[in-house]
């Protein structure tokens, strides 16, 4: 980051606004993102915002685009009509399929309802298939992006055992899935897979080895014992803990426009993850 | 023809009917003379099941949904009615065939393409191919007879009938759209006897002066409806825009049963068509949907 000015820290802030930032953080100037909704596109817009106006990115419905909607506003979703002369080239499904299987998508972010140690979701049901306790949406396009991109962060907007579980029973999006070399070996690109897990605790990344999720950096004021608790395996702790730097001021300004203008497009945030926007 | 006539005559119970629109250009209108007309036990297939999915669930419609997500896109939201059929068995049992969207999409263009099946990169290790159990393959494993890799493999969807909603189309049934397709370009030639509902009824000369917008043609065409406001409450690029308001509502207008049958009284079984259902909109709301012109990207098609 940039002059000093921008370095001055952020002191009232969410684990909500927490985890949108250090997703931004993630991405690089040249990276081709797979831009899902609806947390993961907030994440990108913020990116684009305070660093990369023109960053390449892709939607579900075949848009690419590499510079901001205007007039700068937020889309409702996929579909909303503004995206399309904003955009440099508009194809179907097959054409983002395509996309995808030739391994172009560097990046993607993603939220799911649930994921397990080795990076697999399940956003389809909750208790058996046939006979749920509670039905969820289903994974949409989250299983090809899953499946294809090269790097995946997955962004949990609740950090508890509920969403982080040991394994999965329903796996709707391909993580590592048995941990090891099974993704390889069920086919999937080497060089593909889950990058990282970022809930508004920490970020998790995944042992080069064993596949398996490890806390690798801590968001400020959340202790080990935190994230420990609250996830639902024995979470291994990277041997160099790293401590994540607080939202700047600029950052924090550029999340809580963006949080606003996802209100005024129907966006649904909970009042704890918003409690400072109005201040 | 108008609607009703095109659904009583092309849309018979039990069979499989694609409905195509990726939360563009969704042919509501259709759907919603399928519920007046009590049509019963359809096979559904779409990419986004949606709001959409969960009215023609709530009205008794449908038994059998394959598609890829089904939710309110606006919150996002629950949708109720698909929620009750299948924790709760109400109005009854559903099977929901569940499929990653790029998969429906693959089944769609091997349809559409005349061949049995298509690879595909991204199934192998999920639980999607094994549930339900009921339904039985929907995608395998083969050897590539090429590279003798293990190669995932999804079959093709030919349904009985399909119905799309597009900007505009003649009266022969050549059909053209623009700004997001999906998949209604391989879902509709898919199709067995095909529907197609319209903003516009144009001449065939505005069809010819930008032939690549057609996605269907009027050969394969059985029936062709002007219906305009068609897809409402979603958008049509160069018609309207998506009415957030109502689709934000949706959720909390349908969440009990009580709810909900006062919702469909309301749009659906108290209107007898679609121009019904405008008078029920009202003008101001359709005023402020109208979208404002943006004609753009005229060529020379010059030789």
């Amino acid at each position: 980051m940039g002059s000093e000015e921008e370095k001055k820290y952020c002191t009232e802030y969410t684990g909500y606004e927490m985890m949108l930032i250090s997703a931004s953080r993630q991405i690089k100037a040249n990276d081709i993102i797979f831009n899902a909704f609806h947390w993961p596109y907030l994440a990108v817009h913020i990116a684009r915002l305070l660093h990369f106006p023109n960053l390449y990115t892709v939607i579900e419905i075949g848009n690419i685009q590499d510079q901001l909607i205007k007039p700068t506003r937020m889309p409702y979703s996929i579909s909303d009509p503004v995206i399309v002369p904003n955009s440099l080239f508009i194809g179907d499904s097959v054409d983002v399929l395509s996309v995808l299987q030739r391994g172009e998508i560097t990046l993607a972010f993603l939220s799911t309802s649930m994921i397990d140690k080795y990076g697999n979701c399940n956003t389809t049901v909750i208790g058996s298939y046939d006979k749920p306790i509670y039905r969820l949406p289903g994974g949409g396009g989250a299983t090809e992006i899953a499946a294809l991109s090269k790097k995946v962060i997955w962004l949990l907007d609740e950090h508890t055992k509920r969403k982080f579980q040991d394994r999965l029973q329903y796996i709707t999006d391909p993580g590592y899935l048995d941990g090891y070399d099974s993704r390889i070996k069920a086919g999937y690109p080497p060089d593909s897979g889950p990058e990282a897990i970022i809930s508004p605790l920490c970020i998790m990344r995944f042992d080069s080895k064993t596949k398996e999720a490890y806390l690798d950096a801590l968001h400020p004021n959340i202790s080990i014992e935190e994230v420990k608790e609250n996830t639902g395996w024995d979470l291994k702790v990277a041997k160099e803990l790293k401590q994540i730097e607080p939202p700047t001021i600029r950052e924090i300004e550029v999340c809580r426009k963006t949080m606003k203008d996802a209100i005024e497009q129907c966006y649904i945030l909970k009042p704890e993850w918003i409690t400072y926007l109005e201040k | 023809m108008t609607m009703k006539d095109a659904i009583r005559k092309f849309v018979n119970d039990g069979e499989m009917v694609f409905l195509g629109g990726f939360a563009h250009g969704i042919p509501f209108s259709a759907a919603h003379e399928m519920i007046r007309l009590k049509k019963r036990k359809l096979k559904l297939c779409k990419a986004s099941g949606g709001i959409l999915f969960d009215q023609l669930i709530g009205a008794g419609v449908t038994n059998h949904i394959i598609t890829s997500h089904c939710w309110n896109g606006f919150g996002p939201q629950p949708t109720w009615n698909y929620k009750r059929a299948i924790e709760k068995g109400i109005p009854h049992k559903i099977i929901y065939n569940e499929q990653s969207l790029f998969m429906i999409n693959m089944s769609f263009f091997a349809g559409y393409m005349g061949i049995p099946f298509v690879p595909i990169r991204s199934l192998v290790g999920t639980s999607i191919i094994e549930h339900p159990k009921e339904v039985g393959l929907k995608a395998t494993m083969v050897k590539c007879p090429f590279t003798g890799e293990n190669t995932c493999v999804v079959p093709a969807i030919n349904p009985d009938v399909g119905i799309i909603h597009v900007q505009r189309a003649d009266s022969e049934g050549n059909a053209q759209m623009w700004g997001f397709i999906g998949e209604n370009k391989y879902g509709i030639n898919a199709c067995k006897k095909i529907i197609v509902s319209a903003e516009e009824i144009v001449d065939r000369k505005v069809i010819m002066e930008s032939p690549e917008r057609t996605i269907v043609n009027s050969y394969k065409v059985d029936a062709v409806i002007h219906e305009p406001w068609g897809g409402h409450p979603y958008s049509m690029q160069g018609f309207y825009y998506t009415d957030l308001k109502y689709n934000f509502n949706y959720t909390k207008e349908t969440k009990t049963i009580e709810d909900w049958e006062d919702w469909l009284e309301k749009w659906v079984t108290g209107v007898n068509d679609r121009q019904e259902y405008l008078k029920v909109l009202g003008e101001k709301r359709i005023k402020k949907l109208k979208a404002k012109n943006m004609i753009q990207g005229a060529v020379d098609y010059g030789f």
